[in-house]
Parts: C-alpha cells; sequence; structure tokens
C-alpha cells in the first residue's frame, strides 16, 4: 500500500470524525446540565407523581409545543412619511 | 485499466462516500472503517499504475472537498432559514422609506440646484440621505425594533423638518425673484419625480405583500405541523383550529386577494388595517390566541391524568390561573392593538404558564421513563 495513499485517507478521516463529532456537539436540543446540587436532598423534588399515574397519556407529548412565540409590532410607520405637495413646487 | 485497478479504484469511491455520509451521521463513521478495510483488501496494488493512483487521490480529495463545501453551505442556509421572512420584510419596508425618502431629498436637490437662495436645502436633505444608509443597517442586521424606532423617531421628524423647510423657502420665491421659467421648470420636475416615486412605491408595497404573506404562510404551514401532532397523540385542537380559521378568513386571505390583484394600493390597504400580530387597526392576536389554546389544552391534558400528587394539582391550577388571566387580557384587547398592560398580561402570564408546564411536564416524563 502507498504510504501516500495511506496518509491522505488517515487525515480525511480524522477530519471527518472531527467534523462529525463536531456537529454532533452543536445538538439544537442538549440535555440540561442538572443544575441541582448533588448534596441536595431528593425530598426537595415535589412533583414526583404517585405509583400508579397513567403517564402514557403524557408521554407523548412533545415540550416545544410549550414554547410560546409573542407577538411582534406589525405597524408599518413608513406609510406615515410625508411627501411633497404639488403647490410647493410651482 | 485491469481489474485490480478498477476495483481499488472503485473501493476508493466507495470509501470517499461513505466519509461523505459520515459528514452528515455519525453511525456512518463505522462505514467509513469498513470501507477503509475494504479498500486495503484490494490486493495487486502494484499493478495500479501510478497515473490511475494519482487520478484516485485527486478524486477522493476533489469528492470530499466538495462535500464539505455543501455540507458548509446547506448548514448556513439551513441557519439563515428563521430570519429570511423577516429580513425579506425589513427590506421591503426599507424600500417603502427610500422611495418616500427619495421623493423629498429629489424634490429639495432640484430646487436647491436652480434656486441659488434656497442652499438651506441641502443640509436637510443630506441628513436623510444618511438616515437610508442607517436605517440600511437595521434592515442588515434584522432589527425590527430598531427598525420601527430608527423610522418613527429619526426618519419622520427628519422628513417633517425639511417639509418645513421647503414650505418656508417657497414664500420667499417671489423676494428671490424666481422666475416664471423656472418655477414651470420645477413643477415639471416635481411631477417627473412624483411618477418615479409612484412607480417605486406600488414595487414596494408589492413586494411587502407578497413578503408578509410568504410569512404568514409559513406561520399556518408550521402551526398545521403541530395539530396533525397533537391531534394524533389524542390532545384537543379545537381552539388552535378556531384561532387558525379565524386568522385565515380575516387576515390571509384578504392580502392573499390582494397580492393576486398586484394592485400596490389595495396591498397597501390591507396591510395597515389588518395584520397577524399586534399593530393594526384590525390586529388578529393570532400567535397569543393560538399559543393560549395549545397550553391550554397540554395543561387539560396533564390534569386529566389519574393519580397527580396534590403538588402537581396545585401546580396546574396556578398554571391554569395565568392562563386564565392572559385570556382576560387578550379578550379585553379583542381585535384591536393591545393598549396600556394588555401586551405584558397576556404574554407574562403566558411565559410563565409555559415555563411552569415545562418543569411538570419533565418531571411527569421524567418519571414516567424511570417507572417505565
Amino acid at each position: 500500500m502507498d504510504r501516500k495513499v495511506l496518509a491522505i485517507l488517515a487525515i480525511l478521516i480524522s477530519i471527518t470524525a472531527f467534523m462529525t463529532l463536531g456537529c454532533a456537539g452543536k445538538n439544537n436540543n442538549p440535555t440540561p446540565i442538572p443544575t441541582q446540587n448533588p448534596a441536595t436532598p431528593v425530598a426537595t423534588v415535589t412533583a414526583t407523581p404517585a405509583a400508579g399515574v397513567n403517564n402514557s397519556a403524557i408521554a407523548g407529548i412533545d415540550p416545544s409545543w410549550l414554547n410560546v412565540s409573542g407577538e411582534s409590532d406589525e405597524s408599518l410607520p413608513e406609510d406615515s412619511i410625508p411627501t411633497p405637495d404639488a403647490s410647493d413646487f410651482s | 485499466m485491469n481489474n485490480n485497478s478498477i476495483n481499488r479504484t472503485l473501493a476508493l469511491a466507495l470509501l470517499a462516500l461513505a466519509i461523505c455520509r459520515s459528514v452528515i451521521s455519525f453511525n456512518s463513521l463505522m462505514d467509513v472503517l469498513w470501507h477503509c478495510y475494504a479498500f486495503l483488501k484490494v490486493k495487486e496494488g502494484n499493478y495500479m499504475t501510478i497515473g490511475t493512483k494519482k487520478w484516485g487521490i485527486v478524486a477522493v480529495i476533489m469528492i470530499f472537498i466538495s462535500i464539505v463545501a455543501i455540507s458548509a453551505s446547506t448548514l448556513s442556509v439551513m441557519a439563515a432559514t428563521p430570519g429570511t421572512y423577516d429580513q425579506q420584510i425589513l427590506q421591503a419596508r426599507y424600500d417603502i422609506t427610500s422611495a418616500n425618502v427619495g421623493f423629498v431629498t429629489g424634490a429639495m436637490s432640484d430646487v436647491a440646484s436652480q434656486v441659488p437662495q434656497a442652499s438651506n436645502l441641502q443640509a436637510p436633505a443630506e441628513k436623510l440621505s444618511s438616515d437610508l444608509t442607517t436605517l440600511q443597517g437595521y434592515v442588515t442586521s434584522v432589527d425590527d425594533s430598531g427598525f420601527n424606532s430608527y423610522v418613527k423617531n429619526t426618519i419622520i421628524p427628519d422628513t417633517q423638518a425639511a417639509q418645513s423647510v421647503i414650505k418656508s423657502d417657497r414664500q420667499l420665491w417671489s423676494s428671490w425673484n424666481v422666475t416664471l421659467a423656472t418655477k414651470l421648470q420645477l413643477a415639471k420636475d416635481y411631477q417627473s419625480l412624483k411618477t418615479t416615486h409612484d412607480s417605486g412605491i406600488n414595487s414596494a408595497w408589492v413586494e411587502l405583500g407578497n413578503a408578509r404573506l410568504q410569512y404568514y404562510n409559513s406561520v399556518m404551514s408550521d402551526n398545521d405541523a403541530i395539530i396533525a401532532n397533537m391531534s394524533s397523540k389524542g390532545l384537543d385542537v379545537s381552539g388552535m383550529q378556531a384561532a387558525e380559521n379565524n386568522a385565515r378568513s380575516n387576515v390571509i386571505n384578504p392580502l392573499q386577494a390582494a397580492v393576486s390583484s398586484g394592485s400596490g394600493d389595495s396591498i397597501k390597504q390591507q396591510l395597515t388595517s389588518n395584520c397577524l400580530g399586534d399593530g393594526t387597526p384590525y390586529s388578529d392576536h393570532f400567535f397569543a390566541s393560538d399559543d393560549l389554546a395549545r397550553l391550554s389544552s397540554i395543561s387539560a391534558k396533564i390534569s386529566s391524568v389519574g393519580n397527580l400528587s396534590n403538588t402537581v394539582r396545585q401546580q396546574l391550577a396556578d398554571v391554569n390561573s395565568k392562563l386564565s388571566a392572559a385570556g382576560s387580557a387578550l379578550q379585553a384587547a379583542g381585535t384591536s392593538p393591545y393598549s396600556g398592560p394588555q401586551n405584558n398580561d397576556v404574554w407574562n402570564n403566558m411565559t410563565a404558564a409555559s415555563n411552569e408546564l415545562k418543569t411538570i411536564l419533565s418531571e411527569l416524563q421524567g418519571s414516567s421513563s424511570t417507572q417505565g
């Protein structure tokens, strides 16, 4: 096997792996980093449902459905820019 | 070229393809290793001519570079997508502004060039031209609120100031002994500038109508996808559907008709009177209505789950209270633009309810996965 070929392949694969891992690192929905202090007692987690909760009903809810959009101002103030009167130019 | 060199070339090509796929999928990285192994397994490399080897290497490098370039450009296009409509809309609004301001500065420069005493028109004309350059910066940075603020607080006052100078100068024409021939020429030039303005402004309104319509349609398309997903999971989507139907009949369909007519005046009439969000005499507040319906549906779905803890039930009651407050403020606004604290009452309550629901859902879904 030609060493040059091997060297080029090694470089290409390295670059590809680097890019792939880089893309994987840019996950749009990264797993939240736990902010809870490990020493915090588990008892502070208050919303744990009682055993037997029918969670299958909520398993399909996509958290992104809970995002709110906000409303932008769609007014067009540029329509109020005054233009010259013909009477001022005759 | 013998069979071995063909095999080796094919192996190189397959390896290149595997490398390309690995850019998209991490799992495909294993394919790279497999194809690399396959390439190495092709024996009798010595029979391969030097020329074939070189071309094979060049081909692999070229394919790799092409794929990297295509991937990079695709990623950049995807990244630009969310703001695409915003920038198109701002550019069209800039074009409307530019047509109006250009009419003013053109008329001022014309007078200044033919009436020497009217040199005081030059400075405000230059200021307005400078304003347009600044405004273009807001388009480039897709700064919607900055654009609105600059038009309201800088360009309109500067234009009004320029108009005042025009009018005060006009009153002095007699004392400046402006000749009849000059007056006739200025009137003729004015008509020419007005024709240019009318044409430009019509095109700009058509441009804005198309951009807004595309944006509205993309909003509806996204909403349809969410409705379909939620419906398939058994959630009530009637409120969202009603909000969408309302938006289509009151805002989107009339705008579509105006855009189809190609009339800048019709489009202007629609865009300055009706909008999907907030800010025009008829403000549909679709985004608020739709978000409120969606959050209420999800809250109701979670509430219907059996055996929730008291804590979760209290949290849900708090969510419903916030949604109710948002709904009351929205109902008070009706189809008028928000006034007073209405905007904050709607969106602060909705955002708080959203965050609380996210916490509840995260905990319930997390506990579900640990139980399951």
